[in-house]
Protein backbone atom coordinates (compact mmCIF):
# COMPACT_ATOMS: atom_id res chain seq x y z
CA UNK A 1 0.00 0.00 0.00
CA UNK A 2 2.82 2.39 0.90
CA UNK A 3 4.60 1.47 -2.32
CA UNK A 4 1.42 2.22 -4.32
CA UNK A 5 0.95 5.52 -2.53
CA UNK A 6 4.51 6.64 -3.26
CA UNK A 7 4.35 5.38 -6.84
CA UNK A 8 1.12 7.34 -7.48
CA UNK A 9 2.72 10.42 -5.96
CA UNK A 10 5.83 10.06 -8.10
CA UNK A 11 3.86 9.56 -11.30
CA UNK A 12 1.80 12.69 -10.57
CA UNK A 13 4.97 14.68 -9.81
CA UNK A 14 6.34 13.59 -13.17
CA UNK A 15 3.61 15.67 -14.81
CA UNK A 16 5.36 18.83 -13.55
CA UNK A 17 8.51 20.63 -14.64
CA UNK A 18 10.45 20.06 -11.45
CA UNK A 19 14.03 19.08 -10.69
CA UNK A 20 14.44 15.34 -10.19
CA UNK A 21 16.11 15.93 -6.80
CA UNK A 22 13.09 17.93 -5.66
CA UNK A 23 10.72 15.14 -6.69
CA UNK A 24 12.93 12.61 -4.89
CA UNK A 25 12.87 14.76 -1.77
CA UNK A 26 9.09 15.03 -1.79
CA UNK A 27 8.69 11.27 -2.23
CA UNK A 28 11.24 10.66 0.51
CA UNK A 29 9.40 13.06 2.86
CA UNK A 30 6.15 11.20 2.28
CA UNK A 31 7.92 7.91 2.80
CA UNK A 32 9.14 9.24 6.14
CA UNK A 33 5.68 10.44 7.14
CA UNK A 34 4.11 7.15 6.07
CA UNK A 35 6.61 5.18 8.12
CA UNK A 36 6.14 7.55 11.03
CA UNK A 37 2.42 6.87 11.15
CA UNK A 38 2.97 3.15 10.59
CA UNK A 39 5.23 3.24 13.61
CA UNK A 40 2.37 4.74 15.60
CA UNK A 41 0.23 1.73 14.72
CA UNK A 42 -1.98 3.40 12.11
CA UNK A 43 -3.51 1.33 9.30
CA UNK A 44 -2.86 2.09 5.62
CA UNK A 45 -6.28 3.65 4.96
CA UNK A 46 -5.94 5.82 8.08
CA UNK A 47 -2.52 7.00 6.95
CA UNK A 48 -3.75 7.84 3.44
CA UNK A 49 -6.64 9.78 4.98
CA UNK A 50 -4.21 11.64 7.24
CA UNK A 51 -1.70 12.48 4.51
CA UNK A 52 -4.29 13.05 1.78
CA UNK A 53 -4.54 11.02 -1.42
CA UNK A 54 -1.79 11.94 -3.92
CA UNK A 55 -4.33 13.48 -6.31
CA UNK A 56 -5.71 15.75 -3.62
CA UNK A 57 -2.32 17.05 -2.43
CA UNK A 58 -0.52 17.34 -5.75
CA UNK A 59 -1.61 20.97 -6.36
CA UNK A 60 -0.28 22.06 -2.98
CA UNK A 61 2.99 20.22 -3.55
CA UNK A 62 3.56 21.63 -7.01
CA UNK A 63 2.52 25.21 -6.32
CA UNK A 64 4.52 27.48 -8.61
CA UNK A 65 5.60 24.68 -10.97
CA UNK A 66 4.36 24.42 -14.53
CA UNK A 67 2.91 21.23 -15.96
CA UNK A 68 4.88 19.27 -18.56
CA UNK A 69 3.34 19.96 -21.93
CA UNK A 70 2.46 17.02 -24.16
CA UNK A 71 1.41 18.70 -27.42
CA UNK A 72 -1.22 16.97 -29.51
CA UNK A 73 0.21 16.05 -32.92
CA UNK A 74 -0.63 18.76 -35.45
CA UNK A 75 -2.44 20.77 -32.78
CA UNK A 76 -1.10 24.16 -33.88
CA UNK A 77 -2.09 23.49 -37.51
CA UNK A 78 -5.58 22.53 -36.44
CA UNK A 79 -5.93 25.84 -34.54
CA UNK A 80 -4.65 27.81 -37.53
CA UNK A 81 -7.01 26.07 -39.94
CA UNK A 82 -10.13 26.21 -37.76
CA UNK A 83 -11.21 29.79 -38.75
CA UNK A 84 -11.03 28.89 -42.45
CA UNK A 85 -12.89 25.65 -41.90
CA UNK A 86 -15.54 27.53 -39.92
CA UNK A 87 -15.87 30.18 -42.65
CA UNK A 88 -16.24 27.59 -45.40
CA UNK A 89 -18.85 25.63 -43.44
CA UNK A 90 -20.65 28.90 -42.63
CA UNK A 91 -20.84 29.89 -46.32
CA UNK A 92 -21.95 26.42 -47.35
CA UNK A 93 -24.71 26.50 -44.72
CA UNK A 94 -25.66 30.06 -45.66
CA UNK A 95 -25.53 30.04 -49.45
CA UNK A 96 -26.40 26.39 -49.86
CA UNK A 97 -29.15 25.93 -47.30
CA UNK A 98 -30.00 29.49 -46.29
CA UNK A 99 -28.96 28.60 -42.74
CA UNK A 100 -27.15 31.86 -41.98
CA UNK A 101 -28.87 31.59 -38.68
CA UNK A 102 -28.09 29.44 -36.74
CA UNK A 103 -25.17 28.60 -39.07
CA UNK A 104 -23.09 31.34 -37.43
CA UNK A 105 -22.77 29.04 -34.42
CA UNK A 106 -20.10 27.16 -36.38
CA UNK A 107 -17.66 29.96 -35.48
CA UNK A 108 -17.57 28.68 -31.93
CA UNK A 109 -15.38 25.83 -33.22
CA UNK A 110 -12.52 28.37 -33.44
CA UNK A 111 -12.19 29.09 -29.71
CA UNK A 112 -13.31 25.57 -28.82
CA UNK A 113 -10.52 24.05 -30.95
CA UNK A 114 -7.94 26.42 -29.47
CA UNK A 115 -9.03 25.61 -25.92
CA UNK A 116 -8.96 21.86 -26.52
CA UNK A 117 -5.52 21.96 -28.14
CA UNK A 118 -3.94 24.36 -25.63
CA UNK A 119 -5.41 22.93 -22.46
CA UNK A 120 -5.04 19.37 -23.78
CA UNK A 121 -1.25 19.87 -23.72
CA UNK A 122 -1.22 19.78 -19.94
CA UNK A 123 -4.32 17.59 -19.52
CA UNK A 124 -5.76 20.53 -17.64
CA UNK A 125 -8.48 19.47 -15.22
CA UNK A 126 -10.40 22.65 -15.98
CA UNK A 127 -10.75 21.83 -19.69
CA UNK A 128 -14.45 21.08 -19.41
CA UNK A 129 -14.94 24.28 -17.37
CA UNK A 130 -13.33 26.32 -20.13
CA UNK A 131 -15.52 24.68 -22.75
CA UNK A 132 -18.72 24.91 -20.73
CA UNK A 133 -19.61 28.57 -21.61
CA UNK A 134 -19.75 27.59 -25.29
CA UNK A 135 -21.87 24.53 -24.75
CA UNK A 136 -24.09 26.28 -22.21
CA UNK A 137 -24.63 29.16 -24.68
CA UNK A 138 -25.43 26.77 -27.53
CA UNK A 139 -27.91 24.86 -25.42
CA UNK A 140 -29.41 28.10 -24.14
CA UNK A 141 -29.86 29.50 -27.64
CA UNK A 142 -31.34 26.19 -28.80
CA UNK A 143 -33.81 26.15 -25.91
CA UNK A 144 -34.65 29.81 -26.55
CA UNK A 145 -34.98 29.85 -30.34
CA UNK A 146 -36.60 26.49 -30.88
CA UNK A 147 -38.62 26.00 -27.72
CA UNK A 148 -39.00 29.58 -26.50
CA UNK A 149 -37.55 28.51 -23.16
CA UNK A 150 -35.43 31.63 -22.58
CA UNK A 151 -36.81 31.43 -19.08
CA UNK A 152 -35.99 29.17 -17.24
CA UNK A 153 -33.47 28.05 -19.89
CA UNK A 154 -30.94 30.57 -18.51
CA UNK A 155 -30.43 28.24 -15.58
CA UNK A 156 -28.19 26.17 -17.86
CA UNK A 157 -25.42 28.75 -17.22
CA UNK A 158 -25.20 27.46 -13.67
CA UNK A 159 -23.27 24.56 -15.18
CA UNK A 160 -20.22 26.86 -15.63
CA UNK A 161 -19.39 27.58 -11.96
CA UNK A 162 -20.62 24.11 -10.99
CA UNK A 163 -18.15 22.47 -13.36
CA UNK A 164 -15.41 24.78 -12.08
CA UNK A 165 -16.05 23.58 -8.52
CA UNK A 166 -16.50 19.95 -9.59
CA UNK A 167 -13.20 19.97 -11.45
CA UNK A 168 -11.48 21.26 -8.30
CA UNK A 169 -13.04 18.49 -6.21
CA UNK A 170 -9.73 16.76 -5.56
CA UNK A 171 -8.47 19.72 -3.59
CA UNK A 172 -11.69 20.05 -1.55
CA UNK A 173 -13.00 17.97 1.31
CA UNK A 174 -16.29 16.19 0.62
CA UNK A 175 -18.21 18.59 2.84
CA UNK A 176 -16.61 21.66 1.27
CA UNK A 177 -17.45 20.30 -2.17
CA UNK A 178 -21.11 19.85 -1.21
CA UNK A 179 -21.22 23.31 0.41
CA UNK A 180 -19.66 24.90 -2.70
CA UNK A 181 -22.13 23.23 -5.00
CA UNK A 182 -25.14 23.87 -2.76
CA UNK A 183 -25.91 27.45 -3.95
CA UNK A 184 -26.29 26.19 -7.50
CA UNK A 185 -28.32 23.17 -6.54
CA UNK A 186 -30.50 25.39 -4.35
CA UNK A 187 -30.91 27.78 -7.31
CA UNK A 188 -32.10 24.93 -9.52
CA UNK A 189 -34.43 23.67 -6.79
CA UNK A 190 -35.80 27.21 -6.34
CA UNK A 191 -36.62 27.61 -10.03
CA UNK A 192 -38.16 24.12 -10.10
CA UNK A 193 -40.31 25.00 -7.09
CA UNK A 194 -41.12 28.39 -8.62
CA UNK A 195 -42.36 26.82 -11.82
CA UNK A 196 -44.71 24.74 -9.68
CA UNK A 197 -46.05 27.99 -8.24
CA UNK A 198 -43.94 28.20 -5.08
CA UNK A 199 -41.94 31.36 -5.89
CA UNK A 200 -42.97 33.05 -2.66
CA UNK A 201 -41.92 30.43 -0.14
CA UNK A 202 -39.49 28.44 -2.33
CA UNK A 203 -36.54 30.68 -1.35
CA UNK A 204 -36.19 28.72 1.89
CA UNK A 205 -34.29 26.07 -0.11
CA UNK A 206 -31.36 28.50 -0.11
CA UNK A 207 -31.10 27.99 3.64
CA UNK A 208 -29.56 24.61 2.85
CA UNK A 209 -26.34 26.57 2.08
CA UNK A 210 -25.68 27.87 5.62
CA UNK A 211 -27.13 24.67 7.08
CA UNK A 212 -24.54 22.59 5.23
CA UNK A 213 -21.79 25.11 5.92
CA UNK A 214 -22.53 24.90 9.64
CA UNK A 215 -21.65 21.20 9.62
CA UNK A 216 -18.05 22.50 9.68
CA UNK A 217 -18.66 24.03 13.11
CA UNK A 218 -16.25 22.36 15.51
CA UNK A 219 -18.40 22.91 18.59
CA UNK A 220 -20.96 20.10 18.19
CA UNK A 221 -23.41 21.64 20.63
CA UNK A 222 -23.30 24.96 18.82
CA UNK A 223 -23.76 23.20 15.49
CA UNK A 224 -26.83 21.40 16.82
CA UNK A 225 -28.26 24.66 18.14
CA UNK A 226 -27.77 26.40 14.79
CA UNK A 227 -29.33 23.55 12.82
CA UNK A 228 -32.30 23.38 15.19
CA UNK A 229 -32.86 27.12 14.90
CA UNK A 230 -32.83 26.85 11.10
CA UNK A 231 -35.29 23.96 11.08
CA UNK A 232 -37.52 25.75 13.59
CA UNK A 233 -37.25 28.97 11.54
CA UNK A 234 -38.29 27.24 8.32
CA UNK A 235 -41.12 25.37 10.03
CA UNK A 236 -42.33 28.56 11.73
CA UNK A 237 -42.14 30.60 8.54
CA UNK A 238 -44.07 28.04 6.51
CA UNK A 239 -46.62 27.54 9.29
CA UNK A 240 -47.37 31.26 9.52
CA UNK A 241 -47.49 31.62 5.73
CA UNK A 242 -49.82 28.73 5.10
CA UNK A 243 -52.06 29.41 8.08
CA UNK A 244 -52.36 33.15 7.37
CA UNK A 245 -51.63 33.48 3.63
CA UNK A 246 -51.97 37.27 3.71
CA UNK A 247 -49.24 37.58 6.38
CA UNK A 248 -46.30 35.71 4.83
CA UNK A 249 -43.95 38.53 5.78
CA UNK A 250 -44.71 38.03 9.47
CA UNK A 251 -43.43 34.48 9.12
CA UNK A 252 -39.93 35.97 8.75
CA UNK A 253 -39.93 36.64 12.47
CA UNK A 254 -39.45 32.89 12.91
CA UNK A 255 -35.86 33.47 11.75
CA UNK A 256 -35.21 36.16 14.37
CA UNK A 257 -33.45 33.73 16.79
CA UNK A 258 -30.93 32.87 14.01
CA UNK A 259 -30.16 36.55 13.40
CA UNK A 260 -29.80 37.20 17.13
CA UNK A 261 -27.49 34.19 17.64
CA UNK A 262 -25.53 35.19 14.55
CA UNK A 263 -24.98 38.69 15.84
CA UNK A 264 -23.99 37.43 19.29
CA UNK A 265 -21.45 34.97 17.89
CA UNK A 266 -20.24 37.45 15.24
CA UNK A 267 -21.10 35.07 12.39
CA UNK A 268 -23.35 37.50 10.54
CA UNK A 269 -21.60 39.99 8.24
CA UNK A 270 -23.01 41.92 5.32
CA UNK A 271 -20.10 41.21 2.97
CA UNK A 272 -17.79 38.33 3.79
CA UNK A 273 -14.99 36.25 2.32
CA UNK A 274 -11.99 37.44 0.36
CA UNK A 275 -14.08 38.82 -2.52
CA UNK A 276 -13.71 42.61 -2.81
CA UNK A 277 -16.88 44.48 -1.87
CA UNK A 278 -17.31 45.96 -5.38
CA UNK A 279 -17.60 42.48 -6.89
CA UNK A 280 -20.34 41.59 -4.43
CA UNK A 281 -22.18 44.77 -5.34
CA UNK A 282 -21.82 44.16 -9.08
CA UNK A 283 -22.92 40.53 -8.81
CA UNK A 284 -25.96 41.43 -6.71
CA UNK A 285 -26.83 44.43 -8.91
CA UNK A 286 -26.50 42.52 -12.19
CA UNK A 287 -28.59 39.65 -10.82
CA UNK A 288 -31.23 42.17 -9.73
CA UNK A 289 -31.26 43.86 -13.16
CA UNK A 290 -31.42 40.47 -14.86
CA UNK A 291 -34.40 39.33 -12.78
CA UNK A 292 -36.07 42.73 -13.19
CA UNK A 293 -35.71 42.68 -16.99
CA UNK A 294 -36.91 39.11 -17.01
CA UNK A 295 -39.91 39.27 -14.74
CA UNK A 296 -41.14 42.79 -15.62
CA UNK A 297 -40.33 43.01 -19.34
CA UNK A 298 -40.11 39.27 -20.06
CA UNK A 299 -36.69 39.87 -21.66
CA UNK A 300 -35.17 36.60 -20.45
CA UNK A 301 -33.68 35.99 -23.88
CA UNK A 302 -31.45 39.04 -23.80
CA UNK A 303 -31.28 39.99 -20.12
CA UNK A 304 -28.39 37.60 -19.47
CA UNK A 305 -26.14 40.11 -21.26
CA UNK A 306 -26.09 42.17 -18.05
CA UNK A 307 -23.91 39.47 -16.52
CA UNK A 308 -21.17 40.43 -18.97
CA UNK A 309 -20.68 43.49 -16.78
CA UNK A 310 -18.96 41.23 -14.23
CA UNK A 311 -16.05 40.00 -16.42
CA UNK A 312 -15.80 43.42 -18.11
CA UNK A 313 -15.43 45.09 -14.70
CA UNK A 314 -12.92 42.43 -13.63
CA UNK A 315 -10.85 42.98 -16.79
CA UNK A 316 -10.81 46.74 -16.25
CA UNK A 317 -9.68 46.35 -12.67
CA UNK A 318 -7.40 43.32 -12.82
CA UNK A 319 -5.91 43.19 -16.33
CA UNK A 320 -2.83 45.24 -17.30
CA UNK A 321 -3.86 48.59 -18.78
CA UNK A 322 -2.41 47.72 -22.18
CA UNK A 323 -4.62 44.60 -22.50
CA UNK A 324 -7.90 46.08 -21.32
CA UNK A 325 -9.28 47.31 -24.64
CA UNK A 326 -8.52 44.10 -26.53
CA UNK A 327 -9.82 41.96 -23.68
CA UNK A 328 -13.07 43.91 -23.55
CA UNK A 329 -13.86 43.73 -27.28
CA UNK A 330 -15.19 40.12 -27.26
CA UNK A 331 -17.85 41.21 -24.78
CA UNK A 332 -18.73 44.29 -26.80
CA UNK A 333 -18.87 42.17 -29.96
CA UNK A 334 -21.08 39.60 -28.28
CA UNK A 335 -23.45 42.31 -27.03
CA UNK A 336 -23.73 43.99 -30.45
CA UNK A 337 -24.14 40.63 -32.15
CA UNK A 338 -26.85 39.45 -29.80
CA UNK A 339 -28.82 42.71 -29.64
CA UNK A 340 -28.87 43.09 -33.44
CA UNK A 341 -29.94 39.50 -33.80
CA UNK A 342 -32.46 39.35 -31.00
CA UNK A 343 -34.27 42.64 -31.56
CA UNK A 344 -33.86 43.07 -35.31
CA UNK A 345 -33.51 39.49 -36.51
CA UNK A 346 -30.18 40.35 -38.16
CA UNK A 347 -28.49 37.09 -37.26
CA UNK A 348 -27.21 36.70 -40.81
CA UNK A 349 -25.15 39.90 -40.55
CA UNK A 350 -24.70 40.60 -36.89
CA UNK A 351 -21.92 38.00 -36.57
CA UNK A 352 -19.79 40.60 -38.41
CA UNK A 353 -19.58 42.31 -35.03
CA UNK A 354 -17.01 39.70 -34.07
CA UNK A 355 -14.66 41.16 -36.65
CA UNK A 356 -14.02 44.04 -34.27
CA UNK A 357 -12.01 41.62 -32.12
CA UNK A 358 -9.15 40.98 -34.60
CA UNK A 359 -9.43 44.55 -35.95
CA UNK A 360 -8.91 46.07 -32.48
CA UNK A 361 -6.13 43.58 -31.70
CA UNK A 362 -4.32 44.39 -34.97
CA UNK A 363 -4.72 48.16 -34.46
CA UNK A 364 -3.46 47.84 -30.92
CA UNK A 365 -0.36 45.89 -31.94
CA UNK A 366 0.36 47.84 -35.13
CA UNK B 1 -6.59 33.30 10.70
CA UNK B 2 -5.27 34.30 7.28
CA UNK B 3 -3.41 31.23 5.93
CA UNK B 4 -0.45 33.28 4.66
CA UNK B 5 -0.06 34.89 8.07
CA UNK B 6 -0.31 31.52 9.81
CA UNK B 7 2.27 30.00 7.46
CA UNK B 8 4.71 32.80 8.34
CA UNK B 9 4.28 32.16 12.04
CA UNK B 10 4.69 28.40 11.59
CA UNK B 11 7.89 29.05 9.63
CA UNK B 12 9.29 30.96 12.60
CA UNK B 13 8.23 28.17 14.99
CA UNK B 14 9.93 25.58 12.78
CA UNK B 15 13.17 27.58 12.91
CA UNK B 16 12.90 27.97 16.67
CA UNK B 17 12.22 24.29 17.39
CA UNK B 18 15.08 23.13 15.20
CA UNK B 19 17.39 25.73 16.78
CA UNK B 20 16.98 23.82 20.05
CA UNK B 21 17.67 20.37 18.63
CA UNK B 22 18.31 18.79 15.21
CA UNK B 23 15.17 16.97 14.12
CA UNK B 24 13.76 14.86 11.31
CA UNK B 25 10.53 15.93 9.65
CA UNK B 26 8.10 13.61 11.37
CA UNK B 27 9.59 14.38 14.78
CA UNK B 28 9.19 18.08 14.10
CA UNK B 29 5.54 17.63 13.08
CA UNK B 30 4.80 15.76 16.30
CA UNK B 31 6.56 18.45 18.27
CA UNK B 32 4.83 21.40 16.66
CA UNK B 33 1.38 19.80 16.40
CA UNK B 34 1.25 19.36 20.18
CA UNK B 35 0.94 23.16 20.36
CA UNK B 36 -0.45 24.34 17.01
CA UNK B 37 -2.89 22.66 14.65
CA UNK B 38 -0.75 21.95 11.58
CA UNK B 39 -0.95 19.73 8.58
CA UNK B 40 1.92 17.50 7.42
CA UNK B 41 1.52 18.93 3.96
CA UNK B 42 2.39 22.38 5.34
CA UNK B 43 5.52 21.46 7.30
CA UNK B 44 7.49 19.51 4.69
CA UNK B 45 7.28 22.22 2.01
CA UNK B 46 8.48 24.75 4.62
CA UNK B 47 11.44 22.50 5.48
CA UNK B 48 12.33 22.07 1.81
CA UNK B 49 12.04 25.79 1.10
CA UNK B 50 14.08 26.88 4.11
CA UNK B 51 16.75 24.29 3.24
CA UNK B 52 16.87 25.67 -0.29
CA UNK B 53 17.29 29.18 1.17
CA UNK B 54 20.26 27.95 3.19
CA UNK B 55 18.59 28.25 6.59
CA UNK B 56 18.94 24.51 7.24
CA UNK B 57 21.62 21.93 6.55
CA UNK B 58 20.55 18.31 6.26
CA UNK B 59 22.24 15.05 7.07
CA UNK B 60 20.93 11.48 7.12
CA UNK B 61 21.11 8.84 9.80
CA UNK B 62 20.44 5.23 8.93
CA UNK B 63 17.88 3.28 10.90
CA UNK B 64 17.75 -0.40 11.79
CA UNK B 65 14.27 -0.60 10.20
CA UNK B 66 13.00 1.53 7.36
CA UNK B 67 14.49 4.31 5.28
CA UNK B 68 17.29 6.53 6.68
CA UNK B 69 16.06 9.66 8.42
CA UNK B 70 16.87 13.12 7.15
CA UNK B 71 17.77 15.49 9.99
CA UNK B 72 17.54 19.26 9.75
CA UNK B 73 20.13 21.47 11.44
CA UNK B 74 19.95 25.26 11.68
CA UNK B 75 22.77 27.02 9.80
CA UNK B 76 24.44 30.27 10.86
CA UNK B 77 22.33 32.06 8.28
CA UNK B 78 19.28 30.34 9.80
CA UNK B 79 20.17 31.51 13.29
CA UNK B 80 20.56 35.05 12.03
CA UNK B 81 17.18 34.89 10.27
CA UNK B 82 15.50 33.42 13.34
CA UNK B 83 16.77 36.27 15.51
CA UNK B 84 15.51 38.74 12.95
CA UNK B 85 12.05 37.09 12.84
CA UNK B 86 11.85 36.95 16.63
CA UNK B 87 12.67 40.67 16.95
CA UNK B 88 10.09 41.56 14.32
CA UNK B 89 7.50 39.32 15.93
CA UNK B 90 8.03 40.78 19.42
CA UNK B 91 7.86 44.32 18.17
CA UNK B 92 4.71 43.45 16.21
CA UNK B 93 3.11 41.88 19.29
CA UNK B 94 4.01 44.92 21.39
CA UNK B 95 2.29 47.17 18.89
CA UNK B 96 -0.78 44.92 18.83
CA UNK B 97 -0.94 44.89 22.64
CA UNK B 98 -0.58 48.67 22.73
CA UNK B 99 -3.50 49.00 20.31
CA UNK B 100 -5.61 46.51 22.23
CA UNK B 101 -4.66 48.16 25.51
CA UNK B 102 -3.44 44.91 27.08
CA UNK B 103 -0.15 44.02 28.71
CA UNK B 104 2.98 43.73 26.56
CA UNK B 105 4.51 40.29 26.10
CA UNK B 106 7.79 41.70 27.32
CA UNK B 107 6.35 42.44 30.72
Amino acid sequence: MKANYLEDLRSLLNNYKMEQTEKDEIVSDYNEMYEGYEGKGMQDDEIVKKLGAPRSIIRELTEGFKKVEKPLPGGEKIIALSPFAALIIFFVLGFGFNLWHPGWIIFTIVPVTAIIVEMGKTRDEQLTTALSPFFASLLYLYLGFYHDLWHPGWIIFIIIPMLGIWNSRRTLSKLDLIVSLSPFLAGIAYVALGLQGYWKEGWVVFLIIPMLGLLNEKNRLMMLLWELLFIAGIAGYLYVGYTYPEYWAYGLFAFAPIVILGMITGNIEIVGGDIPKEYNIIIVASTAVFLLLGFIFNLWGVAWLVFLVIPVYAINVEAPKSDRVVATTPFIALTIFFILGFFFGLWAYSWLAFLIIPIVAIMKNA
Amino acid sequence: MNSQFKRGIIEMCVLKIISRKDMYGFELIENISSEIEVNENTIYPILRRLTKQGLFDTYTESMSIGAPRKYYKLTEHGTHKLNEYEDEWRSFLDSVYRILGGASNES
